[in-house]
């Protein structure tokens, strides 16, 4: 049953989905978490946060499964971003003030804690210039250099036009130029 | 593409993402078993636990239990009776039968 399910395309799972098919959804859930989960996490920075972005938008689609409309021709990855996106932009909203969280822990050992430091201050550094980008930038950031996703698919999904995008990425790109020439020398 | 987009790009890409807990698929998965299965399989002992009565459902029963004993308890002088000289009091006015 599992194995025919994981045969079955995305679009096809949702299909299943609105008949409320329980193992359509875990099949579903266990394609594609951990590619959402880094889209939340590298718009948050935030292991439980980005758990429970990726975790509400998958109940969002068991519980009302009909938001889904197929016939419509678009993807259900490509949907599901933007499922994704809008949850991170309404964490945004009620945001917290930042927090050391557990992955910057720093080990005891004296040789590996100075190449840990070396290396936790420069993945903390570019984590607190994307961190301080505009919600939008972030956003555009995330799905068109890691998710690798095209301009025009990443506007569809931000509801932007393709001009507004690359704006968005060309300014992100500008202040984190900026912003890492400042704190480490001569980058841009 | 030129050299500060390549380093920016290094430093990008350099970013690890925090793996997520090892259980998020099978806790996302069990936190969306069908409500109707959810109910079905709870004992009738299970749902009688938690069953919860509404505080104004318990003063509006009161009353009516309330209600039933004072009328039972009161001396019936309203009631018609089979006394036949209060039959007849109903049937009859000054003037003769109705």
């Amino acid at each position: 049953m599992a194995a025919e399910l994981n045969k079955l395309t995305d679009e096809k799972l949702m299909e299943l989905i609105q008949k409320h098919h329980h193992a359509a959804f875990a099949t579903l859930v266990r394609r594609h978490t951990h590619r959402f989960y880094a889209v939340a996490y590298r718009s948050l920075f935030n292991q439980s946060e980005a758990e429970d972005i990726v975790q509400d938008a998958f109940l969002k689609i068991w519980n009302k499964p009909t938001i889904w409309k197929a016939g419509r021709g678009a993807k259900f990855t490509t949907w599901f971003y933007r499922v994704v996106v809008n949850g991170c932009f309404d964490y945004d909203k009620k945001k917290k003030p930042y927090l050391l969280d557990e992955a910057h822990e720093i080990p005891e050992d004296s040789a590996l804690m100075a190449e840990t430091v070396e290396r936790e201050s420069r993945y903390g550094m570019m984590e607190d210039a994307i961190r301080r980008l505009p919600e939008r930038q972030r956003i555009a950031l995330n799905l068109c250099f890691y998710e690798g996703l095209s301009n025009k698919e990443a506007a569809a999904i931000m509801n932007v036009n393709l001009k507004a995008l690359q704006s968005l990425i060309m300014r992100a790109k500008t202040t984190l130029r900026e912003t890492i020439s400042s704190d480490i020398g001569d980058v841009a | 593409m030129n050299g500060d987009d390549q380093i920016l790009e290094y430093l990008l890409k350099d970013i690890p993402v925090m793996p997520p807990s090892s259980n998020l698929e099978e806790r996302i998965i069990s936190a969306a078993v069908p409500h109707a299965e959810k109910e079905r399989s709870l004992p009738f002992s299970e749902w009688l636990l938690h069953l919860t009565i509404p505080r104004s459902a318990y003063a509006l029963a009161f009353t009516l239990v309330l209600g039933v004993l004072v009328g039972l308890a009161a001396p019936s002088d309203l009631s018609v009776s089979s006394d036949p000289d209060m039959i007849d009091s109903f049937l009859y006015d000054d003037e003769g039968i109705l």
